[in-house]
């Protein structure tokens, strides 16, 4: 075991594991655990110490698989080391999962007895200007991406003769490879269906971001719709720019096949390009929190507090997760736990949605397989 | 302009819904020729059915108040409406009889009703300044 493993196990574990003990904090005040309270209630006690206990387990069990797999990296060889990255993440994603389950039926308890949510009060605000607003940057961005994928089909097409005979699929974590296979179209176009699927994965997500549903705080609808905009065009910007930094690191592989460059070389750009992505997304979900709840405005900015709260739609959320409305036309909404967005499963779009990069992913490897 | 339903009151959505628009209008929050959200993205905003949002924009448009193109979705009507003629003065009258007929009912005093429906007259006109 060398180096790269640790640092590569390191670098994606660490931020996962910062995400979801402190995911609580990074939901709106006007959510608790998947359950939908008015924001007075968020520093309550009892609602406090959930909050605590939650980012308490979760992150020490976190650590304590961390440094599990550290120890264990060091024991394995190549294939099983294969596994530990996903079963360290899967360990911390399971039991986040459970303890998010333990205190979201605690809140719904404790929503029966004390309401949470004043029954008179309840109201949906919505600004008939917001789709004239700048909500994403433009979809022109994909150009450079598109640009990347062209040159890169360039070089693949006119010098396949000039690469290797045998291509390497897969190379270890020291540099040696695990998998080669005998040249062809398929393979060694592989590189290019990987970047324009991103590109089309990432043009979706950037689209969703802008399509959204608005969803403004009754509370105080002027400065939650102006943390809103300035929310989703960080994602927007952080979406693109992600896609594009991935285009290139695809596109570094039929160099480092054709001209045979130290793999070192390869492997420090992608741990760069890792690193910028993870960084990133840990600071943007610091800063924003979901929905942009957690930016601060210049003051003045809100309005004065309209004394309303956001209806409750509790019973649209299966588990405070999935969201299931057959009324409502809606297809991308903002999750209740966490940071993003979502669908409305009760469209049947949002499976194609949801299933289309799996199928999509399973197609490029299964005709990449067949050469 | 922002559009507020409250979903415990007794008056149904697509009325809350048109009258607020209504009330954009008077007060200039809604300008002439100003584009409308679509009765898609109107709906999803708001989390309720398309049917319901349609309603309110038939009778918007029924009344005259909005256009409905099929490229260009709902817009306010860029024009002034038409003045208020003898037709819906008549209307107006019809409409307003039992208000007044309940406040009388309530013994509510004629110069207070009179100065109600002069704060609510004036709250448009100066909004629009």
């Amino acid at each position: 075991m060398n180096g790269i493993g640790f640092v590569l196990l390191a670098i994606v574990t660490l931020p996962l594991a910062t995400v979801i003990t402190f995911m609580p904090y990074l939901t709106r005040r006007t959510e608790s655990f998947g359950v939908s309270i008015e924001e007075k209630y968020y520093d309550a006690p009892d609602i406090r110490g959930m909050r605590r206990t939650y980012a308490t387990v979760t992150g020490t069990v976190s650590l304590l698989v961390i440094i599990a797999s550290l120890a264990a990296a060091a024991r394995l060889d190549e294939e099983q080391l294969g596994w530990l990255l996903p079963a360290a993440a899967g360990v911390m994603l399971a039991v986040h999962l459970v303890l998010y389950l333990r205190f979201h039926f605690r809140m719904r308890a404790m929503k029966r007895e004390r309401g949470l949510v004043s029954a008179e009060m309840q109201q949906t605000v919505v600004d008939t200007g917001f789709y004239r607003e700048k909500r994403a940057y433009s979809m022109v961005w994909l150009i450079p991406h598109l640009l990347v994928t062209a040159a890169t089909a360039w070089i693949c097409v006119f010098n396949y003769d000039a690469f290797p005979d045998r291509i390497v699929m897969q190379f270890g974590l020291d540099g040696t490879p695990t998998r080669v296979v005998d040249k062809s179209r398929g393979n060694v176009l592989f590189p290019v269906w990987m970047q324009l699927l991103m590109i089309v994965i990432f043009g979706i997500v950037n689209y969703s971001i802008s399509a959204s549903k608005q969803q403004i705080d009754a509370a105080d609808p002027r400065g939650s719709l102006r943390r809103n905009l300035i929310f989703r065009r960080k994602w927007s910007a952080f979406t693109l720019t992600a896609g594009f930094l991935l285009t290139v690191l695809f596109g570094s592989i039929p160099l480092q096949q054709l001209m045979g460059f130290d793999f070192g070389i390869q492997m420090a750009l992608m741990l760069t390009i890792v690193v910028i992505i993870l960084l990133w997304t840990l600071r943007l979900g610091f800063v924003t929190g979901q929905g942009g709840s957690r930016i601060r405005l210049p003051d003045g900015a809100s309005g004065a507090a309209a004394g309303k709260v956001n209806r409750d739609d509790d019973k649209y959320w299966i588990l405070g997760q999935f969201y299931f409305n057959p009324d409502d036309p809606a297809l991308f909404l903002e999750k209740r736990f966490g940071i993003g967005w979502t669908m409305n499963f009760a469209r049947p779009l949002a499976w194609i949605f949801f299933l289309a990069p799996l199928l999509a992913v399973a197609a490029v490897i299964f005709l990449v397989e067949r050469g | 302009m922002l559009i507020q339903i409250d979903y415990q009151s007794d008056v149904p959505i697509y009325v809350q819904l048109s009258n607020q628009i209504i009330e954009g209008i008077a007060s200039g929050q809604l300008q002439p020729g100003e584009t409308l959200p679509s009765v898609r993205a109107l709906a999803a905003d708001l989390g309720i059915n398309l049917h319901t949002v349609n309603k309110a924009y038939t009778h918007l448009k029924q009344e005259g108040f909005i256009q409905v193109h099929r490229q260009r979705g709902a817009l306010v009507r860029p024009d002034p409406m038409p003045p208020a003629d003898e037709a819906f003065r008549s209307r107006l009258e019809a409409q307003m009889r039992p208000f007044v007929a309940e406040a009388v009912c309530r013994r509510m005093d004629e110069a207070d009703f009179l100065d109600m429906c002069r704060r609510i007259y004036r709250q448009f006109m100066r909004e629009e300044s």
